[in-house]
């Protein structure tokens, strides 16, 4: 890992914590579910997705849920977005190798596995089944958040190639 | 430049979308018939020893007292507030407004449902 690369890691990551810190402050988007979060900070980890690979993002993934997670005052909350973030993750990176999608789509489809992600850790720790009754409105909303960050993640790859304007791109991908 | 000549790997849509598509429109079809599937009730009877002893409108906020248990009626949901039962399972159960819900009190044998009838019913 060059001194570039972790620069740029390190820049993706201060955007995506200060993305989730700022969504905390924020009202909840929905009233009707309160704990539905936009994510705009999963945006710089797709970023991370397109500009390195799979190891990187999942670095910056774990590192924003943890430092999240502590910091929030709330460390159980570590358990549920680490598990979203590891499903939305893989399947964010399988979709973007099949390449048969556009990146809002790609994007979509991770806010899904997102959400089936900490609803699966719900019914674990609660031992409740009633609480997948919400799964449907869970990814639904999932969904619309992912196109939402995957347009800005495509748009922000479309004017920064690279994360820089000089070309690395090559041994980068 | 270089880089305008290279082909861009990513793009904004492309044909898979179609089947990210069909799982929205999926879960959209999922979220809209859990919704909008069990229709509203409009009363609330409640048995108790399986006779019906009360019909409360759920248009009406009231406060219905019994014996063992308080059902609060409010905004159009049913809910019970207090119960001396040991498990409070009614209490557990939450509010309740879509056509067959029901709220259940084993140890006081006290059932609430939620019934669509019409505004004209016979109050027993």
């Amino acid at each position: 890992m060059t001194a570039r690369k972790v620069t740029k890691l390190a820049a993706l990551l201060a955007v995506a914590l200060l993305m989730g810190f700022v969504e905390n402050m924020l009202p909840p988007v929905l009233p009707v579910l309160p704990y539905c979060r936009l994510g705009l900070g999963n945006a710089a980890i797709l970023l991370c997705l397109m500009w390195f690979d799979l190891p990187s993002a999942a670095l910056i993934a774990v590192l924003k849920c943890v430092i999240i997670g502590i910091f929030s005052g709330a460390p159980i909350s570590i358990l549920y977005s680490l598990a979203g973030s590891a499903l939305s993750l893989l399947g964010t990176w399988l979709l973007l190798k099949l390449s048969l999608n556009g990146i809002p789509a790609i994007s979509a489809f991770g806010g899904v596995l997102h959400n089936v992600g900490q609803v699966l850790v719900a019914i674990l720790l609660t031992q409740t089944t009633a609480v997948a009754a919400f799964l449907v409105y869970l990814a639904l909303f999932g969904a619309l958040a992912g196109v939402l960050t995957g347009f800005i993640a495509y748009f922000v790859y479309r004017a920064i190639p690279n994360g820089e304007t000089n070309d690395d791109r090559k041994r980068d991908f | 430049m270089k880089k305008e000549k290279e082909k861009r790997r990513f793009s904004l849509f492309r044909i898979g979308d179609l089947f990210i598509l069909l799982i929205v429109l999926c879960l959209v079809g999922a979220v809209l018939y859990s919704v909008f599937a069990p229709a509203r009730g409009n009363a609330a009877e409640v048995y108790s020893d399986g006779k019906l002893i009360a019909t409360l409108s759920l248009k009406k906020n009231t406060v219905y007292e019994l014996d063992h248990m308080q059902i609060v009626v409010n905004g159009g949901k049913v809910w019970v507030e207090h119960a001396d039962c040991p498990d409070k399972i009614c209490e557990k159960t939450g509010k309740i407004y879509k056509k067959g819900q029901a709220i259940v009190c084993l140890p006081n044998k006290i059932a609430i449902r939620i019934t669509g009838k019409g505004e004209v019913e016979a109050i027993v």
